[in-house]
């Protein structure tokens, strides 16, 4: 990377300050202090970085003469020059425009600095004196590894990350307590667990199975016993539920019994009956109402009267009525339109007056004057004037054209002459005059063919010929002086050829001064290490022990795996120790577990001593006797209470034995007496109806109803007299019954007395004992059940326990011998231990713990043994190397003419091969220059040769170019003259064309009648009269024909009138045309007076017919009525609407109560069903005996409720080990773990291979990079050491690492070390400036070159010391770019005086005030020795040429080109921009200029 | 005119443990699990479909006896419905379920069932639809699971004017790629004088004699896992006999969850999307070879190309098969992607980096040097299989091979890809 220039809009004391055109090399910025050099250097870091922020402590640098803050900087790539532009903050906005303009981002940047960041560019590439003085900067982690382990890992970042990065990785898939593989691990363990768990439970599959069975049998037979027991609950549910429905439905059938039989009843009696009595009202009222309407129209109708013969005219009236307006307008009109006819007659005459003799009507009317006639005249009239002008302009043309002929072939031969005349060498005025003369003609000869100039001749060959001309005159003589100065330079320059020629092998040999001085002092070193080694060795060996020495030593056979084996045997003596105490322990936690257990056994057993309970299952026979005692004694119970009922029914019986009363007797007869009459005289009745006898009928009908009513009365008051009217019968039959019930009572009494009797002896009760007792016996049965399940739990705790005992004997038994076992293994590795020991030869009774630190110890002693030798080879090595050199250096001396160190002490022997060293290089310095000088001589030489040929071919070029340019006009004008030449015979057909048009004209006007006088203008304004005859005569023909149409009309009209008024029978009018008029009105009244009649006579007529219709409607409906109400009455069997109502009374409560039995019956049958069955329970509810019912219900019902729950838990119990065996079938956990199990293997496997691969990656880069730190020397630091040593003259030859790699340390010419803060400032500053020397140029070859930047770092340095620097900074200029900022005026001076092409640029100076009062940039060039005899306009020539043969070029590569100073160059193109002859562009950049678009360019 | 078919199967491994699948999606175990049953249901539905008379099962049966009853009880289905049908059921045991072996959920075999005995070579007699008498089928069963006698030597053909069928599980012409267990020889199998051998043991069908007499190993019915030997189409042998002898056998794949590896050289693969379209087409290819439920395929990347840079972490590989599962999700016949196995090399040129003399030139001196000497080699890995093998680890990290040579190439390869990758940077 190389910075092109700056562009800082406001940074500091900087404002608008731009720079452009940076060379490459070693650039001086000079300025005074507070000029802003400080500022300038943190405007480049900021532009490429970031400018510092608030946080931070750098100063911020805000912009103090206005401005953005910030700006830009131009920089070149591979590619091209970047624009790189920042403003303000560090993250301020970056912009960077890419060489091809397009818009780049950070990642260009990155590319452009070769991936140094902030720190390191401050450190290497941009610092200030005081940052050189500080090791602060050069301390960082990444500086750092740059020094001392350069081009590890490429330009970028250390192996060490790598290896971190590995590393991670690898923690991540295995750490100490976690990772990755660790969980899989985890995993894999469970699911195989699992796995084993699920398989042992597949195999418990057949006695689950066996289990399902025997508990589906247990389930059967359950359900087979509660549903019996269901059933009998049921019926008894049944019939107890049952009874109130059938006790209502006995009662209401007694009911239903009393009342009369009617067999039918008219349906919806109430509606029909109201019905049928509002119709026959409703019918009547609307008879009588139609009726006097009726006679109301007829009077009306007999009024009206109306006229026979208008209706026939009555629409001819009407239309001759709506056009008399019309036939008003006809008579107006026919009066103008005669007027307007006389008009057009008069307007005629005037035209054929006009026309004159000859002319008539006919004539004018038939003459065409239509549009195309018109347009023929008009083209006649075109046709003549194009002909005549054609025919003058062709005059004018040919004129001319043969004055322009004759110049341009005077001013030909002019110019053909005059170069005929002239040969040799012309100047470029004479070229310029001459290509401005055919410039001339080539125009003239343009303007004669119409066309462009250039396309005719173009005079940029001629004109770059001549500047190509003088160019290369000027050259040539500017470059023959420079060859004599060179040649004289060369000449001057004297050399000692001995000396030169040893120079090379001396240099090698001063080179390895250094080595050698180190090869001295590390033979000395490593003496002393031997030394320290060997004693190592004897005291290690005599801590051995007696017996052992170092061939001893040497010859034990002692690896790794041995010390391993120790660890192994140590640890699985651990491990058997470990085991061994975990055995025990089992052991000890068994037979504590055992004793407990033996404890427990023989407590329970004791507490079984006592006397045993009863069984559970004799507990619950006693259950079962006690509830069915307590059942039948409540039953006991009911039935005393029935017995007790019974006797005082028979007691109340015996004080009824009584006489009954004799009035009440009539009452047995009576009703069927009244009943007999009733129906005897109902049968009459209905004789008499029959024989049609209604009178008498229905007063036997009347009479028939009566008696049934009676009868009715008297069967009721019968009823409610029965009882007492019962008699002595009905007293025995109670009697009888009530004894006939005890006697039942007693016997049932006695049957369950028996079974009571039973159960009570089976629960140790009296026969009949009371409920209290019951009570009584089944608390305690209650305490014999929980004294018996305790006994039950302990006989099974005893169980359990035994069985516990037995396990845990069993397993004391396992643990005793896994201790036996544990026990003998220890020992077996103990005995294995020993035997290692023998077979090693190492004492008995050694421990592997310190047998392992007996090996690493004598491994260590074969390690230090190991390398005592081999820091004897590398001594051996190390001298003869020694005596090598020292052999040659004095060979080297001799030669050198220098004999006095033979056999002379090293440090002598150094400092003479330094000086003849010293003393080779100038003479080899001076032979370089006078050859280069020479070479340099013969290169302007050659360039002087080459550019006489080039004035050579210039010339000739030159007048060739001129002379074809003569050529090619000439050419041009021969083409371009016979062109013209064949024009002039068509102009003269022009003429030709004028008279032709002429005659035909006339011939025209002959054809037509018209005068030959007339132009084609005349002949159109004739037009113009004949159309106005023609158009008054077609108006007068059509105000004609209006005027007959009018008239018939009016006849017409008139005549229509006349026939209607005749036919009404009135006279025709006569007279003026209004009693037309008149008459036709009075006749249009009558019409319409007589059709009014007619239209109200028409609707009386209609009204008296549907009046008519309406009455008998009306008659009809009465009558249907009437009918409808006697065939009701008839149908109920009743005469008027009172009897009909008194027997629908009687119907409805019969209706009721048959609904009612009907819906009872139907309720029993729904809840009790159909079928045998229920036949059987119907027969027992009849029966009513509903306390027996009761009993059965409450027994059942427990019984049902005891059934259940066992029942239910018999099938819990069964699905239980169905979904248990279900399950066990359906099991899928076996395939699902393995699978998961394999899936998790897998995934195992590739974290181990993985892990594998990432341990042994990390370890062969860390391997490496030992072996890379431990084998090269950093170039760093032999960079660094070259250009320290050249800055000190020698005096510290060698900058080298510290021991521990984190520092660094000089070396003096003797060899002595010196830490960095044994040097002076200076000289610290010059170590520095030399480290970061060396960093940058080692990462330009890692990654890009990128320039250095200092802020007067030479300040502190010795006036020689400042040069030598100075020489080393230009030395890394050559493929560096160096900016060297400084306010002394003698760095600027000296730099000068070494190279005084460096580029300076003098910083712009304030006024204190801070105003603007800049000198600008202002470039000098104060060594100008460069050659520069180009001046003034054959400069600017020049440049022209150059860029009008290259295209656009900037500054630097045109002053290149030329061979002239810059400035001069820059000055030159400033003047020609000026003058536009020259454009700038690109000026962000870095300026490219071009040839301008310029009169003369 | 009479009628007798018959059908060959082995190696059912019914309720069989996949291996080498990784982690599937739940909805595609559910389907593995199933898998080797429904297979064992299509060869049912293939007996009833060819009407065949005869079903051979040549062993292994189960992968083991401790296995699922799930799976005891659907075979036991299956073999009441082709009892139903009058197919005869002829079964010998293997190595993976040898005789005597727990059958804890059939306490009763269905008629026409019967199992070969392990003292002998048993013969039954088998008839045709017309109730004739076709065919002799004798067989033996394995006692255990590591029967290293030859069977075979115990078969000899019986003097009936009939088809002889032989039922063994063995290992035949000394396949090293399977257990010897049973081993024998095609000549042994030869010289019994069968006119049908149906084999059991090696998965893959094959045909070791076409014909005078027919050995015939019908395969698995389900691959187990991604290996050689359980990739392919899986199947049964349907034979016929016409006229007394055996005119032909025909291999009749059935439905069942393929396993494939799928080789792709990423050379040619511009990028990813690119790759998934190529690793579809393979897919189908396979799919489109046989009936599948389902396709497990795991696929194998190999070669130099761009995508290297796309696969060279873990995660990536991880992102790439989810993209992958994603892409095919809720596809029918279902397509698992199992894995991808990132074979492929990072585009460096190794001479030529030798030839730099830089870090990475080191490094490759140095694992040259290390594989040349191998107890060098295995110093370097020494400490970290410690740590890899150390208290609970060890059970389970040391049944994972790990060749030293392909860790050292593996190992090269990161750390040049990382070396090269930071000085690119």
């Amino acid at each position: 990377m190389r910075i092109r220039g700056w562009q800082v809009e406001g940074f500091g004391v900087l404002c608008d300050y731009d720079v452009t055109d940076l060379p490459d090399g070693l650039v001086l910025v000079h300025g005074p202090n507070e000029a802003g050099k400080s500022t300038l250097l943190a405007f480049l870091r900021g532009v490429l970085f970031g400018f510092p922020d608030r946080r931070g402590s750098e100063p911020l640098y805000p912009p103090l003469r206005g401005g953005r803050h910030g700006g830009a900087l131009m920089v070149e790539g591979p590619n091209g020059i970047y624009r790189v532009e920042r403003l303000g903050g560090r993250r301020g906005p970056l912009a960077i425009v890419r060489p091809d303009d397009t818009e780049g981002g950070e990642n260009d940047l990155q590319q452009l600095l070769g991936g140094a960041d902030r720190q390191l560019f401050r450190s290497v590439f941009a610092f200030s004196l005081q940052e050189l003085n500080s090791m602060e900067t050069l301390s960082s982690d990444q500086v750092r590894a740059r020094i001392f382990s350069a081009g590890i890992a490429g330009a970028g970042r250390s192996a060490r990350e790598v290896i971190d990065d590995l590393h991670e990785e690898a923690g991540l898939l295995l750490g100490a307590r976690s990772g990755r593989i660790r969980e899989l691990v985890r995993e894999a363990q469970s699911l195989s667990d699992q796995v084993g768990a699920a398989v042992r439970r597949a195999s418990e599959y057949t006695e689950a199975l066996r289990r399902e069975e025997d508990a589906g049998v247990e389930v059967g037979r359950l359900r087979d016993e509660l549903t019996r027991a269901e059933t009998s609950a049921r019926r008894a549910n049944t019939l107890i539920d049952s009874w109130p429905t059938e006790s209502e439905r006995q009662a209401s059938i007694r009911v239903l019994g009393a009342l009369p039989e009617i067999d039918s009843f008219p349906a919806n009696p109430e509606e029909r009956l109201t019905e049928a009595l509002g119709g026959v009202r409703t019918a009547g009222g609307s008879f009588d109402e139609t009726d006097q309407e009726l006679q109301r129209l007829l009077d009306h109708r007999r009024d009206i009267d109306v006229d026979d013969r208008l209706p026939p005219i009555s629409t001819a009236v009407g239309g001759l009525v709506a056009q008399c307006a019309v036939h008003r307008e006809h008579l107006a009109r026919i009066g103008d339109v005669s007027s307007e006819l006389r008009q057009h007659d008069d307007g005629i005459g005037q035209v054929l007056r006009e026309l004159g003799p000859g002319w008539d009507e006919p004539r004018l009317a038939s003459f065409d004057t239509s549009l195309p006639a018109a347009e023929e005249v008009r083209g006649w009239q075109q046709r003549l004037e194009r002909a005549t002008r054609e025919a003058e302009s062709a005059a004018s043309a040919l004129a001319l054209f043969d004055r322009q002929v004759a110049g341009i072939d005077e001013a030909l031969a002019r110019i053909g002459a005059e170069l005929d005349r002239r040969e040799g060498s012309p100047a470029e005025d004479w070229f310029r005059a001459v290509s401005a003369r055919l410039t001339a003609v080539a125009e003239a000869i343009a303007t004669l063919e119409a066309r462009a100039p250039e396309l005719v001749f173009d005079a940029r060959p001629v004109e770059t010929a001549a500047a190509a001309l003088t160019a290369a005159r000027q050259g040539w003589a500017r470059l023959r002086a420079i060859a004599d100065d060179a040649g004289a330079r060369a000449r001057a320059i004297m050399v000692s050829p001995e000396l030169a020629a040893l120079q090379e092998p001396v240099t090698e040999a001063a080179r390895h001064v250094e080595v050698e001085r180190q090869r001295l002092r590390d033979i000395e070193s490593q003496e002393a290490t031997r030394r320290e080694r060997q004693e190592a060795v004897e005291r290690g060996t005599r801590d051995l022990g007696a017996g052992w020495d170092e061939a001893h030593v040497g010859g034990m056979a002692c690896d790794f795996a041995q010390i391993r084996q120790a660890r192994e045997f140590a640890a699985r003596l651990a491990d058997d120790r470990e085991r061994l105490t975990g055995a025990q322990r089992e052991l000890d936690h068994v037979g504590k577990g055992r004793s407990a257990r033996e404890k427990d056994l023989q407590r329970l057993q004791q507490e079984l001593a006592s006397p045993e309970p009863a069984s559970l299952e004799a507990l619950e026979r006693q259950n079962r006797s006690l509830r069915r005692l307590r059942t039948r004694l409540a039953e006991l119970a009911e039935i005393e209470g029935a017995r007790r009922a019974e006797e005082r029914v028979k007691a109340d019986a015996a004080r009824e034995d009584a006489p009954t009363e004799p009035d009440a007797r009539w009452l047995g007869w009576a009703p069927g007496a009244a009943g007999a009459i009733a129906i005897v005289v109902a049968l009459l009745a209905t004789w008499r109806l029959l024989v049609q006898d209604a009178t008498r009928g229905a007063s036997l009908a009347f009479v028939a109803a009566l008696t049934a009513l009676l009868a009715f009365a008297l069967r009721f008051a019968a009823s409610r007299a029965r009882p007492a009217a019962g008699g002595v019968l009905g007293q025995q039959r109670r009697k009888q019954e009530v004894g006939r019930r005890l006697a039942d009572i007693e016997k049932r009494a006695a049957d369950i007395r028996g079974p009571v009797a039973e159960d009570a002896r089976t629960l140790g009760l009296p026969d009949l004992p009371t409920l209290e007792q019951v009570e009584d016996r089944q608390e305690e049965m209650s305490g014999e059940r929980d004294a018996r399940r305790r006994r039950d739990d302990q006989v099974a705790a005893a169980s359990l326990l035994t069985q516990e005992l037995e396990s845990w004997r069993e397993s004391e038994l396992r643990r005793r011998t896994e201790h036996d076992d544990a026990a003998e293994q220890a020992a077996e590795t103990v005995r294995q231990w020993e035997a290692w020991l023998a077979a090693k030869d190492l004492p008995a009774g050694m421990t592997p713990d310190a047998a392992r630190d007996f090996l690493q110890q004598v491994r260590s002693l074969q390690a230090r043994i190991e390398e005592r030798n081999a820091i004897g080879e590398r001594l051996r090595t190390q001298r003869t190397a020694w005596q090598a050199w020292r052999t040659n250096a004095e060979a080297l001396l001799a030669a050198g003419g220098d004999s006095t160190a033979s056999a002379s002490e090293a440090a002598t022997l150094f400092e003479r091969i330094l000086d003849v060293q010293r003393r080779c290089a100038e003479q080899a310095t001076r032979a370089r220059e006078r050859k280069s000088a020479q070479h340099e001589a013969e290169d302007w030489d050659e360039k002087l040769a080459r550019a006489q040929r080039a004035r050579d071919t210039a010339e000739g070029d030159a007048m060739s170019a001129v002379r074809d340019a003569h050529e090619r006009v000439a050419d041009r004008w021969r083409s371009a003259r016979a062109a013209r030449d064949s024009e002039r015979g068509r102009l003269e057909t022009f003429d030709r064309e004028s008279e032709r048009a002429a005659r035909e004209w006339d011939a025209w006007q002959a054809s037509h009648g018209l005068d030959r006088r007339m132009s084609p203008e005349g002949v159109l304004d004739f037009f113009d009269l004949l159309r106005r005859g023609h158009d008054a005569i077609g108006r007068r023909n059509q105000m004609k024909g209006t005027l007959d149409t009018l008239r018939a009309g009016v006849a017409a009209w008139e005549q229509r009138v006349e026939d209607v008024v005749s036919t009404a029978g009135l006279r025709a009018p006569e007279g003026a045309p209004d009693a037309w008029i008149d008459a036709v009105g009075e006749l249009d009244r009558r019409c319409q007076a007589d059709a009014a009649a007619r239209r109200e006579a028409g609707r009386l007529d209609e009204a008296i017919a549907d009046g008519d219709c309406a009455l008998g409607r009306a008659r009809d409906q009465r009558e249907r009525c009437e009918e409808t109400l006697a065939a009701l009455f008839l149908e109920a069997g009743v005469s008027s609407e009172a009897e009909f109502r008194e027997r629908l009374a009687q119907y409805r409560s019969r209706e009721d109560l048959e609904r009612k039995v009907a819906e009872l019956e139907s309720r029993i049958v729904a809840f009790l069903g159909r079928g045998d069955e229920a036949a059987d329970v119907r027969s027992e509810l009849s029966t009513g005996r509903i306390s027996e019912w009761t009993a059965q219900r409450s027994e059942r019902s427990a019984e049902v409720l005891d059934l259940r729950t066992r029942h239910e838990d018999a099938i819990r119990g069964h699905q239980d080990l169905s979904n248990e065996r279900r399950q066990l079938e359906e099991a899928a956990d076996v395939a699902d773990i393995e699978l998961q199990y394999q899936a998790v293997l897998e995934e195992l496997d590739a974290a181990v291979r993985r892990r594998r691969v990432v341990s042994l990656a990390a370890t062969l880069v860390g391997e490496t990079l030992r072996e890379f730190e431990r084998t090269r020397q950093p170039r760093v630091l032999a960079n660094a050491s070259e250009a320290f040593a050249r800055v000190t003259d020698g005096r510290y030859p060698k900058v080298v690492q510290t021991e521990d790699a984190e520092g660094i340390v000089v070396l003096d010419r003797l060899g002595a070390r010196r830490t960095v803060a044994e040097l002076s400032r200076g000289t610290q500053e010059q170590l520095y400036l030399s480290m970061r020397l060396g960093l940058a140029r080692e990462f330009g070859e890692r990654a890009v070159p990128l320039p250095l930047v200092m802020d007067d770092v030479l300040v502190n340095f010795d006036e020689s010391r400042a040069r030598h620097m100075a020489r080393e900074l230009m030395a890394f200029a050559t493929d560096h770019q160096v900016l060297l900022f400084t306010c002394h005026s003698f760095v600027r001076s000296m730099l000068l005086d070494l190279d005084p092409d460096v580029r300076v640029i003098d910083m712009p100076v304030y006024d204190v005030a801070g105003q603007d009062s800049r000198l600008g940039e202002s470039e000098t060039d104060t060594g100008a020795e460069r050659p520069s005899s180009l001046a003034g306009p054959a400069l600017e020539a020049s440049v022209l040429q150059a860029l009008a043969s290259s295209g656009p070029l900037s500054l630097t590569e045109l002053a290149g080109r030329l061979e002239c100073d810059p400035e001069q160059v820059r000055r030159v193109l400033s003047g020609l921009r000026d003058r536009r002859q020259v454009n700038m562009s690109g000026q962000k950049r870095g300026a490219r200029y071009a040839l301008g678009d310029v009169d003369g360019a | 005119m009479s009628h007798f078919t018959f059908v060959h199967a082995a190696d059912l491994h019914l309720d069989t443990p996949f291996e080498g699948l990784g982690r599937v999606a739940p909805e595609i175990a559910d389907v593995l699990r199933d898998s080797s049953l429904a297979a064992w249901d299509a060869l049912v539905v293939l007996c009833i479909e060819r009407e065949a008379r005869l079903l051979l099962l040549a062993g292994d049966i189960y992968d083991g006896e401790e296995r699922g009853l799930r799976a005891q009880l659907r075979f036991l289905r299956g073999l009441e419905r082709l009892s139903e049908r009058g197919v005869r059921v002829l079964i010998a045991h293997g190595n993976h379920d040898p005789h005597g072996g727990r059958w804890s959920a059939i306490r009763q075999w269905p008629a026409g069932v019967s199992m070969f005995s392990q003292e002998g070579v048993e013969s039954f007699p088998v008839n045709d639809d017309t109730g004739r008498e076709v065919a002799i089928v004798h067989g033996i069963s394995h006692a255990s699971r590591t029967v290293a006698e030859n069977l075979a030597l115990r078969f000899r053909r019986g003097p009936e004017p009939l088809l002889h069928l032989g039922v063994l599980h063995c290992n035949a012409g000394g396949d090293l790629n399977h257990p010897a267990y049973a081993p024998c020889t095609i000549d042994d199998l030869r010289s019994a004088g069968m006119d049908y051998w149906a084999l059991g043991h090696i998965h893959q069908h094959r045909v070791l004699s076409a014909g005078d007499p027919w050995i015939v190993y019908a395969g698995g019915l389900q691959g187990r896992s991604l290996k050689p030997g359980e990739v392919g189409i899986k199947g049964a042998i349907v034979g016929s006999l016409a006229n007394g002898a055996l005119s032909g056998i025909e291999f009749v794949p059935v439905p069942h969850v393929r396993f494939a590896e799928l080789d792709v050289d990423i050379g040619d693969v511009a990028d990813a999307a690119r790759l998934l379209d190529r690793l579809e087409e393979e897919a189908q290819a396979v799919q489109d070879e046989g009936p599948a439920v389902g396709l497990v395929a795991r696929v194998t990347l190999v070669g130099r190309g761009p995508l290297h840079g796309d696969l060279a972490s873990p995660d990536r590989v991880a992102e790439l098969l989810k993209t992958m599962r994603e892409e095919t999700r809720g596809r029918r016949p279902f397509l698992w992607w199992s894995g991808i196995i990132a074979g492929t090399r990072p585009d460096l040129d190794r001479d030529a980096i030798r030839r730099r003399g830089d870090f990475s030139a080191e490094l490759l001196h140095l694992t040259d040097r290390l594989r040349d000497d191998e107890k060098a080699l295995s110093r370097f890995a020494q400490e970290e299989e410690a740590a890899l093998q150390a208290g609970a680890l060890r059970k389970f990290v040391a049944r994972v091979p790990g060749h030293p040579s392909q860790v050292l190439e593996d190992a090269e390869t990161l750390a040049l890809e990382r070396l090269e990758a930071r000085s690119g940077q």
